[in-house]
């Protein structure tokens, strides 16, 4: 690799690094117990926000401009289209004699006002005077979060959202963060973040048509659950929130029945069909969670409402449903009746 | 405590040598090795060798039987109806009891009969396989019922009677669920048929194993899914098509033959697939030098600059260099020396001038400009624009005293131009750092003609004063916000037509300035 490859590469690399040992970017990759869901969402960073707003405020007007600048800077990260925060953290940078700064962030004031904005003409005067003080200085984005944007952008257009251990693009936002980004670009990068998010949890239910189940171990249906909880901690569009929630109730499902909760993993089940209609493989979570826990007759009631679904929706699949009647025809001590189906499934 | 949904293991028994062992032990033990399905999934690991993607194949003898439990099901079909007699049935039976005797070693491996079907289904406490949840990639349901059942074959046989004797019509079912031979075997006797029939189907396999580095690919022979490395299969001897798939890596497809009675090992590395948007490839401790690096920078030449930038600056001064093209006659440009009084009469040629009218000549004088002005976001208002201009012609012309009329001979050897525009509208456009202009104002021009000629002691000064017009298409280019570079081209057009027009070339550097006056106000204490 030549060494100006090297360079970004590495820098990104120990940005990633750094956001991995932070508490707070690890905070939604931390595993938890499938049935305890805190997840911080938007409305919990809004009410969040204002508490953020007051404490950078308070620090302004106290002229400790350096904790009025971290703060401004957190809440744009919450609210990056919040144009009286850009203001702000723009005066708070002109009272540090950062003129440059100060300028860009006029700037994403302006860019974000309303055009009847009651203090444009005084913001265009404060821009001027820190414009002037800024002399031949300009502010740029800094290297480290150019860099990180990048390489966002490029995982946003090609790469995972969301892999094992908090990776992908989510892991690269979270960088983005850590690296104190807070310009109005973020907006957008959020939804696109959420929108990719999104997509590859959908894309995890996709099922083969000549599968049961998406190939999901336990570990995957972790990921899965971070994944939803990482979105739900970005968005607070009630669309997707709702089936986001609806999406947990499969994720706690797998959860349970793979750690051998089959009890909780039944009750989980038929809340999870209830809610998911659209989604045929929680039947199976359901039929193998009444198998485990012994309720072969229920079993089999289940394999009956399934059956008439299959037929319409999956008819290849309706083998595996006599595999699973079989078996709890077997279980249930109906032997013969249980060797007449496997008959049936061995004829030529 | 229950039993987590994890996978089991299967354990290979060592081999011992081929020559104490009936084929058909050894063909049963292999069935059992088949057994090594989807359960080695979850282990399946990418492990540290690296090398070529070639595939290894060995072949060596059948090992022993070792404690291995796959079954094989007879499935024995009575005959047409119309051949279904009593002897027929007594000879079903009799089969079944050669099959029994041929098979003695390994009985308990062979259901011979419906009866022993079910008691098998009775007694095997069956999986609930994992691949319905998701936990393995499905094989089809046929193959799921080999699994569930711990079967490898299942050999379905029709007793004819035939003119010899008996003839069995076979055919064998793999775990594939597809039906991969046929065949017939004739004898003198049902228990003659039972030992041939052992013989020639079980000498006519051989088992077919593949692992893969990492484990855990999936392996389609004939595009049907038999499950993951490592895995064993026994097949009939023929030649197949396989592929190894596995997430990441390149899958891998090949050919080969399953030889009687051999046991053949397929082995390939995987090589794996580059992922662009892997993880980095190395780390540094170093982060937060890296977060702190310094934030402001000074721009470069080709650095994007933000129109909302450069708007706040409204105060400009640029200086440039001019360069003018005229063709002109000097007309009416007088001047004193003493007590006489000259005036410019034309230009000559040959010593003459020319009866068509007055003769022009190109001049070209350039020199430095000085300009100040006040500009909007798109308007803006030149307030001083000073040129000095100056050229060293050497074109003949004609002076005469003002008092006689007297002509005088005489070469025009300097030009020197003052030209001060006051007020120049102009026009600008930004896309992104390159904003075409566009200007239009007047002036008024001052120049001074120095002639020196042979009927002159001392060279001598005209002097002429002229208003013009002007109109200008200009291209800045913004360094910074402040500073820009500019070229333009202006027109300038003499209210006296004697004079003619200019064509000038510009170019130049301006700087702007925000707060010059200092009318802004500071950002406020409090918010």
């Amino acid at each position: 690799m030549k060494t100006n490859q090297l360079y970004p590469t590495l820098l990104v690399s120990l940005l990633t690094l750094a956001t991995a040992l932070i508490p707070q970017a690890a905070a939604a990759t931390e595993p938890t117990s499938p049935v305890e869901t805190a997840p911080s969402t938007p409305r919990a960073e809004s009410a969040g926000l204002t508490a953020l707003v007051e404490q950078a405020t308070d620090a302004y007007n106290q002229a400790d401009y350096d904790q009025a600048r971290q703060t401004f800077i957190r809440a744009i990260q919450i609210a990056p289209q919040n144009p009286d925060l850009y203001r702000n953290l723009a005066r708070t940078f002109f009272w540090q004699n950062d003129y440059a700064a100060a300028t860009a962030y006029y700037d994403f004031y302006l860019r974000l006002a309303p055009a009847n904005a009651p203090d444009l003409e005084q913001i265009h005067g404060e821009r001027r005077l820190a414009a002037t003080r800024a002399g031949m200085q300009v502010w740029q984005t800094p290297e480290p979060q150019r860099l990180v944007l990048q390489s966002l952008n490029d995982q946003l257009d090609e790469g995972r959202a969301y892999t094992a251990g908090g990776g992908g693009a989510w892991s690269l936002y979270q960088t983005l963060i850590r690296t104190q980004f807070a310009q109005p670009e973020l907006a957008q990068l959020k939804k696109r973040l959420v929108r990719r998010l999104f997509d590859e949890i959908e894309s995890q239910f996709v099922v083969p048509t000549d599968q049961p189940s998406p190939r999901l171990d336990l570990e995957d249906w972790k990921v899965q659950r971070e994944r939803i909880e990482a979105t739900r901690s970005l968005t607070d569009d009630e669309v997707i929130l709702d089936a986001l929630q609806r999406r947990l109730l499969i994720v706690q499902t797998a959860e349970s029945l793979l750690l051998a909760r089959y009890a909780d993993a039944v009750q989980q089940a038929e809340t999870a069909m209830r809610n998911n209609p659209d989604i045929l493989f929680t039947a199976w979570f359901q039929i193998t969670a009444l198998l485990h826990s012994q309720q072969f007759t229920r079993a089999l009631a289940a394999i009956d409402e399934l059956e008439p679904r299959l037929r319409q929706n999956a008819p290849t699949l309706l083998d595996y449903a006599q595999i699973l009647r079989a078996a709890a025809l077997q279980k249930n001590g109906q032997h013969n009746d249980a060797a007449t189906i496997y008959s049936e499934l061995l004829a030529p | 405590m229950p039993t987590k949904l994890f996978y089991t293991s299967c354990r290979h028994t060592a081999p011992r040598t081929r020559q104490t062992t009936p084929k058909y032990l050894i063909f049963i033990a292999f069935l059992a090795i088949t057994t090594c399905n989807f359960a080695s999934l979850a282990s399946a690991e990418p492990t540290s060798s690296a090398s070529l993607p070639q595939a290894t194949r060995t072949d060596e003898a059948l090992p022993a039987p070792g404690n291995d439990t796959r079954l094989i099901y007879w499935s024995i079909q009575p005959p047409a109806a119309s051949a279904n007699t009593q002897a027929t049935k007594s000879a079903i039976n009799v089969l079944r009891d050669g099959l029994k005797e041929a098979l003695a070693a390994e009985q308990s491996r062979h259901l011979l009969s419906e009866t022993q079907f079910q008691a098998h289904v009775a007694n095997t406490s069956t999986p609930i396989p994992l691949c319905i949840i998701g936990l393995e990639p499905c094989v089809t349901p046929k193959t799921l019922a080999f699994d569930t059942l711990n079967l490898s074959l299942i050999i379905r046989l029709q007793l004819q009677p035939v003119a010899s004797g008996f003839e069995a019509t076979y055919e064998i079912m793999d775990r594939r669920g597809l039906i991969s031979r046929t065949g017939t075997v004739q004898a003198n006797t049902a228990r003659t048929l039972a030992f041939d029939l052992v013989r020639t189907i079980f000498d006519a396999t051989g088992t077919l194993a593949f692992d893969s580095t990492p484990r855990g690919a999936i392996v389609e022979i004939d595009g049907k899914t038999i499950g993951v490395t490592p895995i064993s299969q026994n097949l009939p001897v023929g030649t197949y098509t396989y592929r190894l798939v596995l997430n990441d890596y390149e899958p891998i497809d090949g050919t080969t033959e399953v030889a009687s009675e051999r046991a053949s090992t397929i082995q390939h590395d995987l090589n794996r697939i580059p992922d662009p948007n892997g993880p980095p490839e190395s780390l540094t401790s170093d982060a937060d030098a890296a977060f702190h690096a310094a934030q402001t920078t000074s721009t470069g030449l080709f650095q994007p600059i933000a129109r909302e930038a450069i708007l706040p600056n409204h105060y400009g001064a640029r200086l440039s260099y001019d360069l003018t093209f005229q063709s002109t006659t000097f007309r009416n440009a007088r001047g004193e020396y003493g007590s006489d009084e000259y005036e410019f009469r034309g230009f000559t040629e040959r010593g003459a001038m020319p009866d068509s009218g007055p003769l022009r000549r190109l001049v070209m004088p350039h020199g430095p400009r000085l300009e100040l002005y006040y500009t909007g976001e798109s308007f803006g208002l030149t307030l001083l624009s000073l040129s000095y201009l100056q050229s060293s012609p050497d074109h003949e012309a004609e002076l005469e005293l003002r008092n006689d009329r007297q002509p005088i001979l005489t070469t025009v050897h300097k030009l020197q131009r003052l030209q001060f525009r006051p007020f120049q509208l102009t026009y600008r456009m930004f896309f992104g750092n390159f904003v075409p202009t566009a200007e239009a104002g007047i002036g008024i021009n001052f120049q001074w003609i120095k002639l020196r000629g042979n009927q002159l002691s001392e060279p001598i000064t005209l002097s002429q004063t002229e208003s013009f017009w002007t109109a200008g298409l200009g291209l800045q280019y913004f360094i910074t916000p402040q500073i820009s570079a500019q070229f333009r081209y202006n027109l300038q057009s003499y209210f006296n037509d004697g004079l003619g027009t200019e064509h000038m070339l510009n170019l130049g550097v301006g700087m702007l300035f925000g707060n010059i006056f200092g009318f802004d106000a500071e950002p406020p204490g409090k918010l």
